[in-house]
This record gives structure tokens, C-alpha cells and sequence, in this order.
């Protein structure tokens, strides 16, 4: 077999695996959403109220809400 | 012995005696290396460090790549054996975020796509072998091939595994490449794409809970475990840096994995790499066809990668914007903020940089699952 040939094997072989590899990892990462999301979904938080950030987070977090709200409203 | 035999065995151990063409023209590399790096700000982590190396390299008498220099132990102690490319990996893992892929997998399949450079770059290297003063063998194009992969810890790690003599200039390739990734990578993306589609925007990624997180590096690894073991070096010490980033119970060694130890270990690194450009090994045709072929392997890459996003958009119910397909040469995160400008030079309001991330960090794995093909299925077919 020339080294060509080989190489056309390598690239054939290597393109492959590289996608089979990756289309499993998808379909795992879909599944691994899914179970988490339906059946460990993350707490709602208790409102990020750490001592490190008290008045102006929240006051932050107003802001950002009214202007989601804003938006959102602009958008109609 | 007289005075003036001392003085001549001293000139005859000066620099100005023992230089040759080759070490000056390579410390003359190095000079502008170390250039680039500071007036320019080519990745100069990487490129002063080793411009650094190559002039220390090239110093005639003092031998400080050698195996009793200082280099030399770098190089032996790190470079020779893998162990610093898997060293940086864990850092890398440990600043990457997987959130975006996980938010959209799909974004896995354009990492995938960009890896078809790294084998184009492969055959080319084996072409390049018929040539006269040329000569690369399979294991050293599948090194020169693996620049493609934009990734310079799995090139050096391949290399060092694969083809040890050309280990100077492809990882001089790799990381000039990466570094250049903000010219290369635009014109390209301008051919193959039109005005219609790079205006395409996308949709907001969902939010990635904390324990999709921590389970995705443990499925990716247990996935790497059962099909391809030779990539397991790669992507476990990958893994190992992401899940101490994301468990949030061992901030401490998170915090030196991405800050100290990767900042040590590229001082290390950089050096050992660069004293491995010593001029008659480096100033070569063989030089001059890697970094050709390096070249070839980032163009290709980035052009499969658009060409399956936009195949993914014609068939996919939400849009995708072609651009972000480029991303998946990895280059972390250099790629993804050139994907976002050059989508925003078409529309300013158009951000796709979390977009871009998710095809970036599946580059990483993409590129580390094809080198551990070339590390499974070479070694048998030479």
C-alpha cells in the first residue's frame, strides 16, 4: 500500500470516528439534559441575597428587570 | 602555557569564533518572534517564551539545549514524555465553559466538521514527500496534519508521541497559526458565505443548570473511555480541570490549575519548544512544507466547519448563523471572538459570541478525539 493509500485510509478512518465520536456525544448530552432538567431541576433560588452584594445588587437586579420588562413590552 | 596561548584558547571559545550562518539567522527567528510577541501581541505568552528559547537554543559553546543544559532538562522533563500539553490541558479545562455546548449540542457536530482540515493537511504532507529534499513520513504528517486541529498542546503532545524530530516547527506552526487566526480566518468566511446568511440571527442560549455541568465532563470521559483510550491523556486531564472547575468544591485547585500551574508550566513549555529550534534542525525545506501545510490545514478547517453550518441551517428549525461554523477549528477563544466580529461588521446588533463558544469548546474535543485516532491507528499502519 502506498503511503497515499494509507494516508486516504487515515482520513477515510479519522473523519469517521471523529464524527461518530461527537453524533454519540450529542445525543448523550441531549439525554443528560432531559433527565436533569425533568427530573432534578434546579431549585429556585432563594433570591441571590449574599451578604457580599446587599443594596446595590438588588437595586441592579430592579433595573434589569424593568428594562427586560421594557423591552419585552416594546417588542408587542 | 603563556599569556598569549590563554588568549587565543579564550577567542577560540568566544561567540564571535563559533557561530555559524544557521544559529544566527535562527536567533535572528527568535528576535522577531519575541517582536511579534511584544509589538504586536501574537499570543506572547507563547511565542516570547519560545522566541526566548530559540535564541538560548542557538548560542554556540554553551550547549544550553543540550542534554545537560537547561533546556535540554526542560525538554526531557516535560516535552519528551507528554507531560507538560496534558499539564496546560488541565487549565484549559479548568477556564472552559461547556455551558454553551450543552445549551445547544448540535454546536458538537461543527467541532467535528473543522477537524476534516487536520487530515487534508495529513495527505498533503504524504504528497509533499515525493518532492526532492523532503522526506515525512506517515507519523510525521499525521504531527504536521494535527496543526489543523488549532490546538497547541495536542499538536505538541501528538508530536511528541508520533514524530519527535519535527517537534520544533510544527509547534512554532501551531501557535503562529492560532495566533494569526484574526487574518486568516475572515477572508475565508467572506467566500463562503453570503450577506443573507451572516445577518442570521440566533436565538438566546437556555440556561445550563449547575448539575448539567458537572455530569457532562464524567459522560465525555466515560465516553472517551470506552471508544478511544488513546485520546483518554487529552480529554481526561481536560476533564479533570473542568469538573474541579464546575463542582465548586475544590475552588482551590481550580484556581491554581487555570492561574498558577498553567502559567508555570507555559514558562516550561515555551522554552523546552523553543529549544528544540536549534538551526540544523530547523532551517529546513521539511520546515518550509509544515508551515505550508499548517496553513492549508487552518483554511480547510475553517471552511468545513462553515460549510456544515450551513447545511445544519437549511435543515435545523432554528437558524444558525454559517459564521459561527468557523468556530469549530477551536483556537480557544481566539476563534469565536473573530465569528462575532465578523458577524457584527454585517449587523453591530448581532452578538454571537456564546454562539461561536459552543463550536469552539467542541473543536477542543474534536481535535483531541482525532488526535487519539492518529495515536490508535498510525503506530499500526507504519
Amino acid at each position: 500500500m502506498s503511503s497515499i493509500e494509507q494516508g486516504l485510509v487515515l482520513m477515510l478512518v479519522g473523519v469517521a470516528v471523529v464524527f461518530i465520536f461527537l453524533v454519540i456525544l450529542v445525543f448523550i448530552t441531549k439525554l443528560l439534559s432531559y433527565v436533569v432538567l425533568r427530573y432534578f431541576p434546579e431549585k429556585e433560588k432563594p433570591a441571590p441575597k449574599k451578604p457580599s452584594a446587599p443594596a446595590a445588587g438588588s437595586r441592579d437586579a430592579e433595573i434589569a428587570a424593568a428594562i427586560a420588562a421594557a423591552t419585552a413590552y416594546s417588542k408587542r | 602555557m603563556n599569556i598569549a596561548n590563554a588568549f587565543q584558547e579564550f577567542w577560540n571559545a568566544t561567540g564571535v569564533m563559533n557561530f555559524t550562518i544557521g544559529q544566527l539567522v535562527m536567533i535572528l527567528v527568535g528576535l522577531v518572534m519575541i517582536y511579534l510577541a511584544i509589538a504586536k501581541k501574537y499570543e506572547p505568552l507563547l511565542l516570547f517564551t519560545i522566541g526566548f528559547g530559540a535564541i538560548l537554543a542557538n548560542i554556540p559553546v554553551a550547549e544550553i539545549s543540550g542534554p545537560e543544559g537547561f533546556l535540554g532538562i526542560f525538554y526531557q522533563a516535560g516535552i519528551a514524555n507528554g507531560l507538560f500539553p496534558l499539564l496546560i490541558f488541565m487549565g484549559v479545562g479548568a477556564m472552559t465553559d461547556f455551558g454553551p455546548m450543552i445549551a445547544n449540542p448540535k454546536t458538537l457536530l461543527l467541532g467535528a466538521a473543522a477537524q476534516v482540515g487536520i487530515f487534508i493537511a495529513l495527505l498533503g504532507a504524504l504528497v509533499l514527500d515525493m518532492f526532492p529534499f523532503i522526506s515525512f513520513s506517515l507519523a510525521d504528517a499525521a504531527s504536521i496534519g494535527i496543526i489543523g486541529g488549532a490546538d497547541g498542546p495536542t499538536a505538541i503532545y501528538v508530536t511528541s508521541q508520533l514524530s519527535m524530530r519535527l517537534l520544533g516547527p510544527i509547534a512554532v506552526a501551531a501557535y503562529s497559526y492560532m495566533s494569526l487566526v484574526p487574518i486568516i480566518q475572515p477572508p475565508i468566511i467572506r467566500a463562503f458565505t453570503t450577506k443573507k446568511e451572516r445577518v442570521i440571527k440566533m436565538e438566546q442560549l437556555r440556561h445550563v443548570t449547575q448539575l448539567e455541568k458537572i455530569l457532562f465532563p464524567i459522560a465525555a470521559l466515560a465516553l472517551c473511555i470506552v471508544l478511544l483510550p488513546t485520546a483518554t491523556p487529552l480529554i481526561g486531564s481536560l476533564m479533570f480541570g473542568n469538573l474541579a472547575k464546575e463542582c465548586g468544591v475544590v475552588n482551590r485547585i481550580s484556581d491554581t490549575l487555570q492561574n498558577a500551574l498553567i502559567n508555570i508550566v507555559t514558562i516550561f513549555l515555551g522554552l523546552a519548544v523553543g529549544s528544540r529550534m536549534e538551526a540544523q534542525y530547523f532551517l529546513t525545506f521539511e520546515t518550509l512544507g509544515i508551515l505550508a501545510l499548517g496553513l492549508v490545514a487552518f483554511g480547510f478547517g475553517t471552511m468545513t466547519g462553515i460549510l456544515l453550518a450551513k447545511v445544519m441551517n437549511k435543515f435545523s428549525k432554528e437558524d444558525i448563523n454559517p459564521i459561527i461554523g468557523a468556530a469549530g477549528v477551536s483556537a480557544v477563544p481566539m476563534a469565536a471572538r473573530v465569528a462575532n466580529k465578523v458577524g457584527q461588521e454585517e449587523n453591530p446588533h448581532n452578538f454571537l459570541l456564546m454562539h461561536a463558544m459552543g463550536p469552539n469548546v467542541a473543536g477542543v474535543l474534536g481535535s483531541a478525539v482525532a488526535a487519539g485516532i492518529l495515536l490508535a491507528v498510525v503506530p499500526i499502519l507504519m
